[in-house]
């Protein structure tokens, strides 16, 4: 762990050593290597030898079909399949490609620079057999899959940071990410329940299974060793019979409890009664009545040996498990057993005795003798970590891959009639048949975070297991993979239990660190002491030291009668003792642990759940498995550290510091009370001063500041990447800013805050700036924005692909002429009109070659603006085509509305081809982004506001000795929100300024008799300072002095990337939509914002009708049209055909008549068709909204006419 | 022993038994064996002591239970009731919005009349 306490000093010289000359030999920052190696473990768990890879092969198991060519009735030869290895190779370029290059490996940071996936090759070593023959192997290349950074598949695993910034890297590079296209996509964490332990779960919609269900059910989350899952459920029925469920490929079913019993071992009704009920058990009528009732119900079955109830079994899930068709029902049934039943188990035994423990656990739980467990609390969670996920999903695609090599064997047996498995050619059209892409499977799971699996993988989501690592500031990056996810399918829940925090979670997940609004809750982070598990301890000689102890076997014939506490380990009943006993052998366990002898780990979780009255189901539970949460406290006998999970800290006793130890009670005390926040709530500056929920803002806000995202930036390409250019290391910080490095990225700057009421503009959270402190460089910052240019790759080989080229057409005719067109004189219109001319004989525009260099792409260090020429293409010619119909130069054009500068170009080959010319570029723009007013800034205590003013220095206040804030805040900000917080940090930061020292923030390090305020009080009077941290101060503008003295004193300010220059919005006309001729909405399509029902009702209550009507009406859809005065209808109105002598006019059909007979010229029209009328000459212009027309219209085709009254 | 309670297990194979047959043999349908039936026993239930709760017990105990509508939550506060006129008014508060604004107040009046506030 730690080494070296750290401290809060600055330690400038350290830190630049470190920047110029990275280590060679390990990173000087191991706290937050830890902070992802859960990720990267579990990754690499799955790729090692005897990983979790091979372990999921041998549980995959042979598949085998037979080719019925044989005389009819037989089944024919049978091909047998199994996977021998699975392979993940390492990046390199493909084989095929660059053949003269001696170097193959591909880097992380190529992968983001061009935008591809890092990944490295999936090979199956596939083994065959025919009948009985000897196995053949063939190795099959299934695509290439995503691999994590610097995990064992990366080329940059365990390289120190002076190679990393070789590699083009962070010298603090982390990995535990992939990258998909060039972006970089983790894992998210899952809770998921703990594994392997029965849970007593009371939930209303078990009774809703079907008849005579009740509420009552016990729940094991069992976990194969290749980490995937199967869940199994034991539901109490009214009657008190017990069913077992469970869940196979996204179906459930129910089988009778007994049925598996039996199907188990062979056993009778006595060992099953004698097995669930103790000694004490059997005076419990309510105990007896059930078992009998259990026994009795499945006599109906009539069937009694381990063979009949197997061979039953195996008859009914023969189609389900989809077990090749020469095996016996007896073996199905054996198969079904090892594949769905208590799976975490091996020996059938001990599936039996749990199964028999978690029968006696339901009926506790109905009795009332046991509480139910709580499925929300972490004491019955773990973490899904991203490495496991992706080798079940690995594991079910290669399972996948061999049934379909089966099914696809089958049609062609079906097909033709002479399909012969010894014949290699026919064997391998059969792998042509099948999908064997894999690679992009994972590839499109990384990128959409979508799981597409026939099982379900026993999981409750199917979305959003990814998300992109965003690179904003190193602290949201680095919170990205400490963030822990309840699963989507809670988000949606109605209810809030799921969201609560609970007591347990204590030391696990951070109590201060969750967004607030709908993900509130369900979105946790990791305390940053805290560590999941990534191996199983040994537990070897676990049962030999708890014989030693007293304890029973399960093994031996007869328990003794007061042996009624269980003990497990890892799910497995490995013992039985006395409740006496049990308090002594948790205890000594622990001990020893700690102590390190009798070959303990100590990662082990020895939950000890004493005997209560309608508690927790009493017994002992170890654990010892992966992905568990564990965090260090120290363990008071032995004065050591311990590590302890989330199932056994409810029963322990730690004090939180050592003066509240409890002599003869508490066991354990935590190193440190800061060790229950995450990173960046430890980042926030005396929280204990603060009201919570001001920390949790700060959590977010911290998040979103414009910081310094990393080092290395001229080798990433992120779409859009903030950078603050004048960060600075705060004064005020806990010794874990510099043990996590945190100084490397910094996240805002050191500003001299008044908090006064000046000049107004700082109303309402505003907050005015120091005009100098601006052109200082305070809070300037850039954007990064990388836009692809070029043409989308040829989906498959042989599709349509693009012929155009970057470039100019005519490039060697330019390079002549450029020259003497540039000199061409431009003083006269005749001459401009002679230098265009010249332009555009070369088929070029003047303009273009401004910002694009004469190869057709942009100039860097260029400023761009809206619609300003990046790069220059053409259409590769045909060769048919004369001279004249030339294709054209055309240009990509800069679309954003902001002046950029070209910061970087780069050439993206074509991957995968390299004869082809370069199809796409990518182009870095640098928006610099000074502050700006309706910019967003935020100290570290929730406490943000926008910039209302840069107000010039000589207006501002000025203290005795000549001082002048940077920024000003409003007091009105404090009394309540109460960010104490934040004034302390205000005078710590000014006393740290005056003495040149950088402070300690550390939350809960004062109290009321050691305040803060007389610790930074005394500090600052040394310095010859106002005890308070108050100084007189005079008004800038008219320079007496104020009345009051101002709180003035240096906080840490953070710039937050939402700045109006991305969100403003004006328009007067515009864009209207076609339908309704109403403003469109959409910042970037220059629409409007709606004035909605609530806008117009506030207008309405003000009696601003004219304002409404302006609104509404004249700024939206004001039309005028025709209507006819009689029948008061728009539609009806036409426009007359014009005659000569007579204006056109517009007349109601439907008012007017046919015209028969002789009529004056003057009375008879015509319409547009040739009809001839006379009268519906009443018609005028009205205003109308256009919506109104459209509705008349709508309402037309569904035959109702509207009719207006038109008055006057 | 091949009897717990009313239970009858066949002595050979442990199979349970049929409870009633008519005559005092009882035959495993399993193996065969035949055992003599143990006849009537007495079988004792107790049931617990919370399962039929004495309301005059209860009201002894140290531990009261209440129902979740008898349970005071509102607190009193001078607020004129804008239907009838009382001059106090019960109210309780909950904190619906984000946590950065303020709580909603619940106002109830006796005579039935109820309205909220946000501040």
């Amino acid at each position: 762990m730690a080494t070296k306490k750290s401290s809060v000093a600055f330690n400038t010289l350290e830190r630049e050593n470190l920047f110029r000359n990275p280590p060679k030999d390990k990173s000087a920052y191991p706290a937050l290597l830890a902070a992802v190696q859960p990720h990267i473990d579990s990754f690499n768990a799955i790729t090692v030898d005897g990983g979790l890879l091979d372990l999921a092969r041998e549980d995959i198991g042979i598949k085998s079909v037979f080719d019925g060519t044989n005389e009819k009735g037989s089944l024919g030869n049978k091909l047998s399949l199994r996977v021998d290895k699975i392979y993940i190779g390492k990046p390199r370029l493909s084989d095929h490609r660059d053949k003269t290059s001696l170097r193959r490996e591909i880097f992380p940071s190529e992968c983001r620079e061009r935008h591809i996936t890092y990944r490295g090759k999936l090979t199956v070593k596939l083994g065959l057999r025919i009948n009985d023959g000897p196995w053949i192997s063939q190795d099959r290349e299934l695509g290439s899959i995503p691999v994590m950074v610097r995990s064992n598949r990366c080329h940059l695993e365990n390289l120190a940071p002076y190679d990393l910034v070789e590699h083009k890297e962070e010298s603090e590079e982390l990995g535990g990410y992939f990258i998909v296209n060039g972006i970089e996509k983790l894992i998210r964490l899952l809770i998921v329940a703990r594994r392997n332990h029965p849970m007593a779960i009371v939930r209303p919609s078990f009774a809703g299974r079907g008849k005579s269900y009740t509420q009552y059910g016990v729940q094991i989350r069992c976990v194969r060793p290749d980490q995937t899952s199967q869940t199994n459920v034991l539901h109490y029925l009214n009657d008190g019979n017990v069913t077992f469920r469970f869940s196979w490929r996204k179906n459930e079913y129910l089988i009778p409890v007994v049925m598996i019993l039996k199907a188990l071992i062979e056993t009778n009704d006595r060992e099953i009664f004698d097995g669930l009920l103790a000694a004490k058990d059997r005076e419990n009528t309510f105990l007896t009545d059930r078992v009998e009732l259990l026994l009795r119900t499945y006599k109906g079955y009539q069937l009694y040996t381990k063979k009949e109830t197997l061979q039953h079994l195996g008859e009914k899930f023969r189609i389900v498990m989809g077990v090749a068709s020469d095996m016996s029902d007896v073996d199905v049934g054996k198969e079904f057993l090892r594949k769905i039943v208590l799976v975490h188990l091996q020996d059938p035994r001990d599936k039996f005795r749990m199964m028999l423990f978690m029968i006696r656990k339901l009926y506790a739980l109905v009795e009332g003798s046991c509480t139910q467990d709580n499925p929300d609390a972490v004491q019955h969670q773990e973490v899904l970590l991203g490495g496991f996920l992706y080798g079940m999903i690995i594991k079910e695609r290669v399972e996948e891959y061999l049934e379909s090599i089966v099914k696809e064997v089958r049609r062609e047996v079906r097909r033709t009639t002479a399909f012969d498995f010894s014949n290699k050619e026919q064997r391998t059209r059969i792998f042509a048949k099948v999908n064997e892409n894999i690679g992009s499977a994972l590839e499109y799971f990384m990128s959409t975070g979508n799981l597409s699996s026939p099982s379900g993988l026993d999981l409750q989501q199917v979305s959003g297991f990814t998300v992109v690592a965003e690179k904003i500031n190193f602290y949201r990056f680095i919170s990205h993979f400490r963030m822990v996810h309840r699963g989507s399918f809670f988000a949606q829940l109605k209810t809030t239990t799921v969201r609560k925090l609970l007591p347990e979670s204590w030391g696990f997940l951070c109590p201060v660190h969750t967004p607030d609004g709908s993900p509130c809750g369900l979105l946790n982070h990791l305390a940053h002491k805290c560590r999941i598990t990534t191996t199983i301890s040994d537990t070897s000689s676990i049962r030999k030291t708890l014989a030693s102890l007293g304890v029973v076997s399960p093994a031996t014939a007869s328990l003794p009668s007061s042996a009624t506490m269980c003990i497990q380990l890892d799910g497995c009943i490995i013992g039985w003792c006395s409740p006496k006993l049990a308090r002594v052998v948790a205890d000594t366990l622990r001990y020893w642990k700690v102590e390190g002898s009798h070959d303990i780990p100590l990662d082990l979780e020895i939950g000890y759940i004493p005997e209560s009255r309608g508690g927790q189901y009493p017994g002992i539970y170890i654990f010892s498995q992966q992905a568990r949460m564990i965090r260090p406290v120290k363990y008071l006998p032995l004065d050591k550290e311990d590590q302890i999970g989330p199932f056994e800290q409810p029963y322990m006793s730690v004090a939180v510091t050592p003066p509240e130890v409890v002599p003869g009670e508490s066991t354990h005390v935590e190193f440190d009370p800061t060790n229950i926040l995450s990173i960046i709530a430890n980042m926030t500056p005396f929280s204990d001063f603060n009201q919570s929920p001001r920390n949790m803002y700060q959590c977010q806000m911290g998040k979103q500041a414009m910081g310094t995202p990393g080092t290395a930036l001229r080798h990433r390409s992120d779409n859009k990447m903030y950078r603050l250019q004048t960060g600075q290391t705060p004064v005020v910080r806990s010794p874990l800013y510099n043990e996590y490095g945190l100084d490397n990225f910094p996240n805002g700057m050191n500003a001299i805050v008044a908090v006064i009421s000046y000049t107004g503009y700082d109303m309402d959270d505003a907050m005015i700036m120091n005009k100098s402190a601006h052109e200082r460089g305070f809070g300037h910052g850039t954007i990064y924005k990388t836009e692809k240019l070029g043409w989308a790759e040829e989906k498959r080989r042989g599709g349509p692909s693009s012929n155009n080229l970057f470039g100019f057409i005519n490039q060697e005719e330019i390079e002549e002429q450029i020259d003497s067109i540039h000199e061409m004189g431009e003083s006269t219109d005749e001459e401009k009109l002679l230098k265009k001319k010249a332009y555009q004989s070369l088929g070029i525009k003047q303009e273009w070659l401004e910002t694009v260099d004469l190869d057709g792409l942009p100039k860097i260090g260029q400023l761009v603006k809206a619609g300003d020429a990046v790069a220059v293409y053409h259409e590769v010619p045909k060769e048919s085509e004369s001279r004249s119909r030339f294709p054209q130069n055309k240009v990509f054009t800069y679309k954003g509305s902001e002046d950029a500068y070209i910061e970087e170009v780069r050439l993206l080959g074509v991957e995968g081809n390299d004869n082809k010319p370069m199809q796409q570029i990518s182009v870095k723009y640098r928006i610099p982004r000074s502050p700006n007013i309706g910019d967003k800034f935020s100290s570290r205590h929730g406490q943000k506001g926008v910039l209302s003013q840069k107000w010039p220095t000589v207006d501002m206040p000025f203290t005795e000795s000549g001082m002048q804030p940077d920024i000003i805040i409003n007091p009105h900000a404090f009394p309540s929100r109460m960010t104490i917080g934040m004034f302390v940090e205000s005078l710590a930061g000014k006393a740290g300024a005056l003495h040149g020292m950088a402070q300690d923030s550390t939350p809960f390090r004062f109290d009321e008799h050691h305040t803060a305020a007389d610790y930074f009080g005394h500090q600052l009077k040394m310095a010859g300072y106002n005890y308070h941290g108050n100084e007189p101060m005079y008004s800038g503008i008219t320079g007496e002095e104020l009345h009051a003295d101002i709180y003035i004193g240096l906080v840490y300010y953070q710039r937050l990337r939402h700045m109006v220059n991305d969100k403003y919005q004006v328009r007067t006309t515009g864009k209207i939509s076609d339908l309704t001729h109403q403003p469109i909405k959409g910042r970037k399509k220059g629409g409007g914002i709606r004035v909605g029902e609530m806008e117009r009702d506030s207008l309405l209550a003000h009696g601003t009708a004219f304002l409404l009507q302006d609104r509404l009406l004249n700024c939206s859809d004001y039309t005028q049209t025709w209507v006819c005065r009689e029948c008061g209808s728009f539609l009806s109105t036409t426009p007359s055909i014009k005659k000569i002598g007579f204006e056109s006019q517009v007349r109601c059909r439907r008012c007017a008549k046919p015209a028969a007979g002789f009529k004056a010229e003057g009375m008879v029209w015509e319409d547009g068709n040739g009809g001839q009328f006379v009268g519906g000459s009443n018609t005028t212009v009205i205003a109308v909204p256009y919506v109104l027309k459209y509705l008349d219209v709508e309402l037309a085709a569904m035959g109702i006419a509207m009719k207006f009254n038109i008055a006057p | 022993m091949s009897t717990v309670g009313t239970l009858v297990f066949c002595s050979d194979c442990g199979n349970l038994l049929d409870s009633v047959t008519g005559t005092d043999r009882l035959e495993c349908e399993m193996c065969g064996t035949v055992t003599k039936d143990p006849g009537n026993k007495t079988v004792t239930t107790q049931s617990a002591p919370s399962a039929f709760p004495s309301a005059l017990r209860l009201k002894k105990s140290a531990v009261q239970s209440l129902a979740t509508e008898d349970i005071q939550t509102e607190a009193e506060i001078k607020q004129t009731c804008p239907e009838c006129g009382r001059e106090k008014m019960w109210f309780y508060t909950l904190q619906l919005r984000s946590a950065d604004e303020g709580a909603t107040v619940f106002y109830r009046c006796e005579c039935g009349y109820r309205f909220n506030t946000n501040n």
